[in-house]
Protein backbone atom coordinates (compact mmCIF):
# COMPACT_ATOMS: atom_id res chain seq x y z
CA UNK A 1 0.00 0.00 0.00
CA UNK A 2 2.83 2.35 0.82
CA UNK A 3 4.34 1.75 -2.62
CA UNK A 4 1.02 2.30 -4.29
CA UNK A 5 0.52 5.57 -2.44
CA UNK A 6 4.05 6.71 -3.27
CA UNK A 7 3.56 5.81 -6.92
CA UNK A 8 0.25 7.61 -7.13
CA UNK A 9 1.58 10.77 -5.50
CA UNK A 10 4.72 10.77 -7.69
CA UNK A 11 2.60 10.30 -10.81
CA UNK A 12 0.27 13.10 -9.77
CA UNK A 13 3.25 15.39 -9.19
CA UNK A 14 4.70 14.48 -12.60
CA UNK A 15 1.41 15.13 -14.38
CA UNK A 16 1.04 18.50 -12.71
CA UNK A 17 4.31 19.65 -14.33
CA UNK A 18 3.44 18.55 -17.85
CA UNK A 19 2.37 21.22 -20.37
CA UNK A 20 -1.28 21.79 -21.01
CA UNK A 21 -2.80 19.26 -23.39
CA UNK A 22 -3.91 20.43 -26.83
CA UNK A 23 -7.57 20.72 -25.91
CA UNK A 24 -6.73 23.01 -23.00
CA UNK A 25 -4.57 25.22 -25.23
CA UNK A 26 -7.41 25.42 -27.70
CA UNK A 27 -9.68 26.59 -24.92
CA UNK A 28 -7.26 29.42 -24.12
CA UNK A 29 -7.00 30.50 -27.77
CA UNK A 30 -10.74 30.28 -28.09
CA UNK A 31 -11.20 32.41 -24.98
CA UNK A 32 -8.84 35.04 -26.37
CA UNK A 33 -10.58 35.05 -29.74
CA UNK A 34 -13.99 35.49 -28.19
CA UNK A 35 -12.66 38.17 -25.86
CA UNK A 36 -11.48 40.16 -28.86
CA UNK A 37 -14.66 39.80 -30.85
CA UNK A 38 -14.08 36.77 -33.04
CA UNK A 39 -17.32 34.85 -32.76
CA UNK A 40 -17.52 32.51 -35.74
CA UNK A 41 -16.54 29.03 -34.67
CA UNK A 42 -14.89 28.17 -38.01
CA UNK A 43 -12.59 31.19 -37.65
CA UNK A 44 -11.71 30.26 -34.09
CA UNK A 45 -10.92 26.73 -35.23
CA UNK A 46 -8.64 28.01 -38.02
CA UNK A 47 -6.77 30.30 -35.66
CA UNK A 48 -6.52 27.47 -33.14
CA UNK A 49 -5.04 25.20 -35.80
CA UNK A 50 -2.48 27.81 -36.87
CA UNK A 51 -1.60 28.34 -33.23
CA UNK A 52 -1.22 24.61 -32.63
CA UNK A 53 1.01 24.31 -35.71
CA UNK A 54 3.25 27.07 -34.36
CA UNK A 55 3.44 25.35 -31.00
CA UNK A 56 4.23 22.06 -32.71
CA UNK A 57 7.02 23.74 -34.66
CA UNK A 58 8.57 24.68 -31.33
CA UNK A 59 7.49 28.23 -30.60
CA UNK A 60 6.89 28.53 -26.88
CA UNK A 61 3.51 29.37 -25.49
CA UNK A 62 5.02 32.14 -23.38
CA UNK A 63 5.85 34.03 -26.62
CA UNK A 64 2.99 32.85 -28.75
CA UNK A 65 0.04 33.63 -26.54
CA UNK A 66 0.99 37.30 -25.89
CA UNK A 67 1.73 37.67 -29.60
CA UNK A 68 -1.69 36.27 -30.49
CA UNK A 69 -3.29 38.72 -28.10
CA UNK A 70 -1.40 41.61 -29.71
CA UNK A 71 -2.56 40.74 -33.21
CA UNK A 72 -6.09 40.21 -31.94
CA UNK A 73 -5.99 43.66 -30.35
CA UNK A 74 -4.67 45.13 -33.58
CA UNK A 75 -7.77 43.77 -35.30
CA UNK A 76 -6.17 41.43 -37.79
CA UNK A 77 -8.93 39.31 -39.21
CA UNK A 78 -8.88 35.53 -39.15
CA UNK A 79 -7.10 34.90 -42.50
CA UNK A 80 -4.55 37.61 -41.66
CA UNK A 81 -3.79 36.06 -38.28
CA UNK A 82 -3.44 32.64 -39.87
CA UNK A 83 -0.98 34.07 -42.44
CA UNK A 84 1.16 35.77 -39.80
CA UNK A 85 1.25 32.66 -37.61
CA UNK A 86 2.06 30.53 -40.66
CA UNK A 87 5.01 32.79 -41.54
CA UNK A 88 6.46 32.46 -38.04
CA UNK A 89 5.84 28.70 -38.06
CA UNK A 90 7.60 28.24 -41.38
CA UNK A 91 10.63 30.19 -40.17
CA UNK A 92 10.77 28.16 -36.98
CA UNK A 93 10.49 24.91 -38.90
CA UNK A 94 13.41 25.93 -41.11
CA UNK A 95 15.60 26.96 -38.18
CA UNK A 96 15.38 30.63 -39.13
CA UNK A 97 14.75 33.46 -36.64
CA UNK A 98 10.98 33.45 -36.35
CA UNK A 99 11.08 36.25 -33.77
CA UNK A 100 11.84 38.66 -36.63
CA UNK A 101 8.24 38.22 -37.77
CA UNK A 102 6.98 38.93 -34.27
CA UNK A 103 9.14 42.05 -34.15
CA UNK A 104 7.96 43.29 -37.54
CA UNK A 105 4.34 42.82 -36.53
CA UNK A 106 4.97 44.65 -33.26
CA UNK A 107 6.56 47.45 -35.24
CA UNK A 108 3.40 47.68 -37.31
CA UNK A 109 1.28 47.71 -34.16
CA UNK A 110 3.46 50.49 -32.66
CA UNK A 111 3.14 52.49 -35.88
CA UNK A 112 -0.59 51.81 -36.03
CA UNK A 113 -0.22 50.39 -39.54
CA UNK A 114 -3.17 48.85 -41.35
CA UNK A 115 -3.50 45.12 -40.65
CA UNK A 116 -3.05 44.30 -44.35
CA UNK A 117 0.32 46.09 -44.34
CA UNK A 118 1.34 44.25 -41.19
CA UNK A 119 0.71 40.90 -42.85
CA UNK A 120 2.60 41.96 -45.98
CA UNK A 121 5.56 43.08 -43.90
CA UNK A 122 5.58 39.80 -41.98
CA UNK A 123 5.51 37.76 -45.18
CA UNK A 124 8.21 39.96 -46.67
CA UNK A 125 10.41 39.06 -43.70
CA UNK A 126 9.75 35.39 -44.38
CA UNK A 127 10.88 35.89 -47.97
CA UNK A 128 14.07 37.80 -47.20
CA UNK A 129 15.04 35.41 -44.42
CA UNK A 130 14.55 32.45 -46.73
CA UNK A 131 16.81 34.16 -49.27
CA UNK A 132 19.38 34.89 -46.59
CA UNK A 133 19.43 31.21 -45.69
CA UNK A 134 20.34 30.45 -49.32
CA UNK A 135 23.11 33.08 -49.15
CA UNK A 136 24.54 31.51 -46.00
CA UNK A 137 24.39 28.02 -47.53
CA UNK A 138 26.29 29.33 -50.57
CA UNK A 139 28.89 30.91 -48.31
CA UNK A 140 29.28 27.63 -46.45
CA UNK A 141 29.76 25.84 -49.72
CA UNK A 142 32.46 28.38 -50.60
CA UNK A 143 34.58 27.81 -47.53
CA UNK A 144 32.96 30.10 -44.97
CA UNK A 145 31.95 29.01 -41.52
CA UNK A 146 28.68 30.31 -40.09
CA UNK A 147 29.26 30.86 -36.40
CA UNK A 148 25.78 32.06 -35.57
CA UNK A 149 23.27 31.07 -38.19
CA UNK A 150 20.24 32.93 -36.86
CA UNK A 151 22.06 36.18 -36.28
CA UNK A 152 23.77 35.94 -39.65
CA UNK A 153 20.40 35.35 -41.30
CA UNK A 154 19.02 38.55 -39.75
CA UNK A 155 22.02 40.58 -40.94
CA UNK A 156 21.97 39.16 -44.46
CA UNK A 157 18.24 39.78 -44.68
CA UNK A 158 18.86 43.44 -43.85
CA UNK A 159 21.32 43.64 -46.77
CA UNK A 160 18.75 42.02 -49.03
CA UNK A 161 16.18 44.57 -47.90
CA UNK A 162 18.68 47.30 -48.76
CA UNK A 163 18.60 46.07 -52.34
CA UNK A 164 21.41 43.56 -52.69
CA UNK A 165 20.59 40.35 -54.48
CA UNK A 166 21.65 37.01 -53.03
CA UNK A 167 24.15 36.48 -55.84
CA UNK A 168 25.68 39.91 -55.33
CA UNK A 169 26.24 39.29 -51.63
CA UNK A 170 27.89 35.91 -52.22
CA UNK A 171 30.05 37.02 -55.15
CA UNK A 172 31.23 40.22 -53.45
CA UNK A 173 32.14 38.40 -50.26
CA UNK A 174 34.00 35.78 -52.29
CA UNK A 175 35.91 38.43 -54.24
CA UNK A 176 36.67 40.98 -51.52
CA UNK A 177 36.09 39.23 -48.22
CA UNK A 178 33.53 40.22 -45.60
CA UNK A 179 35.13 43.50 -44.58
CA UNK A 180 36.25 44.46 -48.07
CA UNK A 181 32.82 43.89 -49.57
CA UNK A 182 31.27 46.26 -47.03
CA UNK A 183 29.39 43.63 -45.09
CA UNK A 184 31.20 44.35 -41.86
CA UNK A 185 28.21 43.48 -39.72
CA UNK A 186 28.72 39.88 -40.75
CA UNK A 187 32.16 39.70 -39.22
CA UNK A 188 31.93 37.78 -36.01
CA UNK A 189 29.06 35.64 -37.21
CA UNK A 190 30.59 34.45 -40.50
CA UNK A 191 34.28 33.76 -40.97
CA UNK A 192 36.55 32.36 -43.62
CA UNK A 193 37.79 28.88 -42.88
CA UNK A 194 41.54 28.88 -42.43
CA UNK A 195 43.34 26.32 -44.58
CA UNK A 196 46.25 24.62 -42.90
CA UNK A 197 49.41 24.26 -44.87
CA UNK A 198 50.42 20.68 -45.40
CA UNK A 199 54.00 19.90 -44.54
CA UNK B 1 -7.66 -25.09 40.04
CA UNK B 2 -11.08 -24.37 41.54
CA UNK B 3 -13.06 -27.09 43.29
CA UNK B 4 -15.85 -27.15 40.68
CA UNK B 5 -13.35 -27.36 37.86
CA UNK B 6 -11.52 -30.20 39.62
CA UNK B 7 -14.78 -32.10 40.04
CA UNK B 8 -15.66 -31.63 36.35
CA UNK B 9 -12.23 -32.74 35.30
CA UNK B 10 -12.49 -35.93 37.33
CA UNK B 11 -15.87 -36.78 35.85
CA UNK B 12 -14.60 -36.35 32.31
CA UNK B 13 -11.49 -38.36 33.13
CA UNK B 14 -13.67 -41.17 34.49
CA UNK B 15 -15.80 -41.21 31.34
CA UNK B 16 -12.68 -41.27 29.23
CA UNK B 17 -11.22 -44.13 31.24
CA UNK B 18 -14.44 -46.16 30.98
CA UNK B 19 -14.59 -45.60 27.23
CA UNK B 20 -10.98 -46.63 26.78
CA UNK B 21 -11.48 -49.78 28.87
CA UNK B 22 -14.39 -50.98 26.75
CA UNK B 23 -12.97 -53.88 24.68
CA UNK B 24 -13.48 -54.06 20.88
CA UNK B 25 -15.27 -50.82 20.73
CA UNK B 26 -13.96 -48.14 18.40
CA UNK B 27 -16.11 -45.10 17.89
CA UNK B 28 -16.07 -43.73 14.32
CA UNK B 29 -17.37 -40.24 13.55
CA UNK B 30 -20.43 -40.05 11.31
CA UNK B 31 -19.49 -40.27 7.58
CA UNK B 32 -20.93 -36.85 6.68
CA UNK B 33 -19.15 -35.06 9.54
CA UNK B 34 -15.91 -34.52 7.63
CA UNK B 35 -17.58 -33.21 4.48
CA UNK B 36 -19.72 -30.83 6.56
CA UNK B 37 -16.72 -29.47 8.37
CA UNK B 38 -14.79 -29.04 5.12
CA UNK B 39 -17.79 -27.39 3.48
CA UNK B 40 -18.05 -24.91 6.34
CA UNK B 41 -14.41 -23.95 6.25
CA UNK B 42 -13.79 -20.60 4.50
CA UNK B 43 -11.54 -20.93 1.52
CA UNK B 44 -8.20 -19.30 2.14
CA UNK B 45 -7.75 -16.18 0.00
CA UNK B 46 -5.24 -16.93 -2.68
CA UNK B 47 -2.72 -14.29 -3.63
CA UNK B 48 -2.86 -13.27 -7.26
CA UNK B 49 0.03 -14.34 -9.43
CA UNK B 50 1.31 -10.78 -9.78
CA UNK B 51 1.32 -10.09 -6.01
CA UNK B 52 4.96 -11.07 -5.53
CA UNK B 53 5.87 -8.61 -8.32
CA UNK B 54 3.53 -5.88 -7.14
CA UNK B 55 5.97 -4.23 -4.78
CA UNK B 56 8.69 -4.21 -7.41
CA UNK B 57 6.34 -2.84 -10.06
CA UNK B 58 5.22 -0.08 -7.71
CA UNK B 59 8.79 0.76 -6.82
CA UNK B 60 9.85 0.86 -10.50
CA UNK B 61 6.81 2.99 -11.33
CA UNK B 62 7.62 5.43 -8.55
CA UNK B 63 11.22 5.65 -9.73
CA UNK B 64 10.07 6.28 -13.33
CA UNK B 65 7.67 8.95 -12.15
CA UNK B 66 10.42 10.64 -10.14
CA UNK B 67 12.66 10.54 -13.22
CA UNK B 68 9.86 12.09 -15.26
CA UNK B 69 9.45 14.82 -12.67
CA UNK B 70 13.18 15.45 -12.82
CA UNK B 71 13.12 15.71 -16.62
CA UNK B 72 10.15 18.06 -16.55
CA UNK B 73 11.79 20.24 -13.90
CA UNK B 74 15.00 20.30 -15.92
CA UNK B 75 13.11 21.28 -19.05
CA UNK B 76 11.46 24.06 -17.13
CA UNK B 77 14.79 25.33 -15.85
CA UNK B 78 16.54 25.37 -19.23
CA UNK B 79 15.77 28.35 -21.46
CA UNK B 80 13.44 27.53 -24.30
CA UNK B 81 15.81 28.42 -27.09
CA UNK B 82 18.51 26.08 -25.92
CA UNK B 83 15.93 23.36 -25.55
CA UNK B 84 14.88 23.37 -29.16
CA UNK B 85 18.28 24.18 -30.63
CA UNK B 86 21.29 22.58 -29.05
CA UNK B 87 23.59 25.43 -30.03
CA UNK B 88 23.22 28.68 -28.09
CA UNK B 89 21.79 31.45 -30.20
CA UNK B 90 23.07 34.97 -30.07
CA UNK B 91 20.50 36.23 -32.49
CA UNK B 92 19.12 39.63 -31.57
CA UNK B 93 16.30 39.00 -29.16
CA UNK B 94 13.42 40.80 -30.71
CA UNK B 95 11.35 41.22 -27.61
CA UNK B 96 14.20 41.30 -25.16
CA UNK B 97 15.11 44.60 -23.56
CA UNK B 98 18.75 45.63 -23.58
CA UNK B 99 20.82 44.09 -20.85
CA UNK B 100 21.01 46.09 -17.66
CA UNK B 101 24.19 48.06 -17.29
CA UNK B 102 25.12 46.47 -14.01
CA UNK B 103 25.26 42.96 -15.37
CA UNK B 104 26.56 43.21 -18.92
CA UNK B 105 30.21 43.76 -19.64
CA UNK B 106 31.17 46.09 -22.45
CA UNK B 107 32.51 43.18 -24.41
CA UNK B 108 32.68 39.60 -23.33
CA UNK B 109 36.02 37.80 -23.64
CA UNK B 110 36.95 37.27 -27.31
CA UNK B 111 37.02 33.52 -26.85
CA UNK B 112 33.25 33.44 -26.34
CA UNK B 113 32.21 34.93 -29.66
CA UNK B 114 28.52 34.14 -29.39
CA UNK B 115 28.07 36.12 -26.18
CA UNK B 116 29.55 39.39 -27.39
CA UNK B 117 27.61 42.38 -26.14
CA UNK B 118 28.48 45.82 -27.41
CA UNK B 119 27.83 49.19 -25.93
CA UNK B 120 26.24 51.46 -28.50
CA UNK B 121 25.92 55.16 -27.78
CA UNK B 122 22.89 56.81 -29.34
CA UNK B 123 22.68 60.58 -29.83
CA UNK B 124 19.74 62.53 -31.14
CA UNK B 125 19.41 66.25 -31.75
CA UNK B 126 15.95 67.65 -31.17
CA UNK B 127 15.92 70.98 -29.35
CA UNK B 128 12.12 71.24 -29.30
CA UNK B 129 11.53 67.87 -27.66
CA UNK B 130 10.70 67.53 -23.99
CA UNK B 131 11.05 63.76 -23.91
CA UNK B 132 12.85 61.39 -26.29
CA UNK B 133 13.01 57.60 -26.34
CA UNK B 134 14.37 55.04 -28.78
CA UNK B 135 12.53 51.88 -29.77
CA UNK B 136 13.19 49.16 -32.29
CA UNK B 137 13.90 45.51 -32.90
CA UNK B 138 16.05 45.36 -29.79
CA UNK B 139 13.08 45.86 -27.47
CA UNK B 140 10.24 44.46 -29.59
CA UNK B 141 9.16 47.97 -30.62
CA UNK B 142 8.01 48.71 -27.14
CA UNK B 143 5.89 51.88 -27.36
CA UNK B 144 7.56 53.24 -24.23
CA UNK B 145 11.05 52.74 -25.68
CA UNK B 146 14.34 53.37 -23.91
CA UNK B 147 14.48 56.91 -22.58
CA UNK B 148 17.24 59.26 -23.70
CA UNK B 149 18.60 61.82 -21.27
CA UNK B 150 19.78 65.34 -21.91
CA UNK B 151 23.47 65.18 -22.69
CA UNK B 152 24.36 68.65 -21.43
CA UNK B 153 24.70 70.07 -24.94
CA UNK B 154 21.60 72.10 -25.85
CA UNK B 155 19.04 69.93 -27.66
CA UNK B 156 21.19 66.80 -27.65
CA UNK B 157 19.76 63.63 -26.15
CA UNK B 158 21.74 60.49 -25.49
CA UNK B 159 21.54 56.95 -24.19
CA UNK B 160 23.60 53.79 -24.30
CA UNK B 161 22.25 50.46 -25.48
CA UNK B 162 23.90 47.11 -24.88
CA UNK B 163 23.34 44.96 -27.93
CA UNK B 164 24.58 41.75 -29.40
CA UNK B 165 26.00 41.85 -32.94
CA UNK B 166 23.26 42.10 -35.50
CA UNK B 167 21.09 44.41 -37.54
CA UNK B 168 18.48 46.45 -35.70
CA UNK B 169 15.79 48.71 -37.08
CA UNK B 170 14.93 51.62 -34.83
CA UNK B 171 13.12 54.92 -34.53
CA UNK B 172 13.03 57.70 -32.01
CA UNK B 173 9.86 58.50 -30.10
CA UNK B 174 9.58 62.25 -29.63
CA UNK B 175 7.30 63.52 -26.88
CA UNK B 176 5.64 60.15 -26.51
CA UNK B 177 3.99 59.72 -29.86
CA UNK B 178 5.99 60.81 -32.90
CA UNK B 179 8.15 58.09 -34.45
CA UNK B 180 11.03 59.57 -36.39
CA UNK B 181 14.09 57.96 -37.99
CA UNK B 182 17.60 58.88 -36.92
CA UNK B 183 18.83 61.58 -39.32
CA UNK B 184 22.45 60.67 -38.54
CA UNK B 185 22.16 56.93 -39.16
CA UNK B 186 24.24 55.83 -42.18
CA UNK B 187 21.61 53.26 -43.11
CA UNK B 188 17.96 54.07 -43.64
CA UNK B 189 15.35 51.80 -45.09
CA UNK B 190 11.62 51.94 -45.88
CA UNK B 191 9.80 50.23 -43.04
CA UNK B 192 7.04 48.72 -45.17
CA UNK B 193 4.47 50.82 -43.31
CA UNK B 194 4.97 54.02 -45.25
CA UNK B 195 7.75 55.34 -43.02
CA UNK B 196 11.48 54.94 -42.64
CA UNK B 197 13.58 52.92 -40.23
CA UNK B 198 17.12 53.66 -39.26
CA UNK B 199 19.36 50.62 -39.29
CA UNK B 200 21.92 50.00 -36.61
CA UNK B 201 24.54 47.42 -37.54
CA UNK B 202 26.38 46.11 -34.54
CA UNK B 203 29.56 44.46 -35.67
CA UNK B 204 30.74 41.20 -34.32
CA UNK B 205 34.27 40.00 -33.69
CA UNK B 206 36.82 42.48 -32.38
CA UNK B 207 36.64 44.84 -35.28
CA UNK B 208 34.77 47.72 -33.63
Amino acid sequence: MRFRAAFASALAAALSFLPLPAFAQRATVEDLCRLHGIERQENIVRIGEAYAAARKAGIGEEELLPFLEEILKHKLDCPQMVRVLAAATKLREEGLPYFVVFSKVREGVAKEAAPALVVEAAESKLKTLSESRDVLKSLEANGYRILDFQNAAVIVSSYIEKGYTSDEIVSQIRKKGIQGAGFAALSGVVERKVKRKER
Amino acid sequence: MCAACEKLYREIADIDRILREMPGKSIEPPSHLRSRIVANLQEEERSPAWRPWGKWAAAIGAAAACLLVGVVLYRGAVPKESRVAPLPSAAPPAARPPLPAATAPTTSPPAVKLLIVREVKIYFYHPAASKVAVTGDFNGWNPEGVLLTASGEPGVWKTTLRLRPGAYSYNFIVDGNLLVPDPNAPDQMPDGYGGTNSILLVKGGNSV
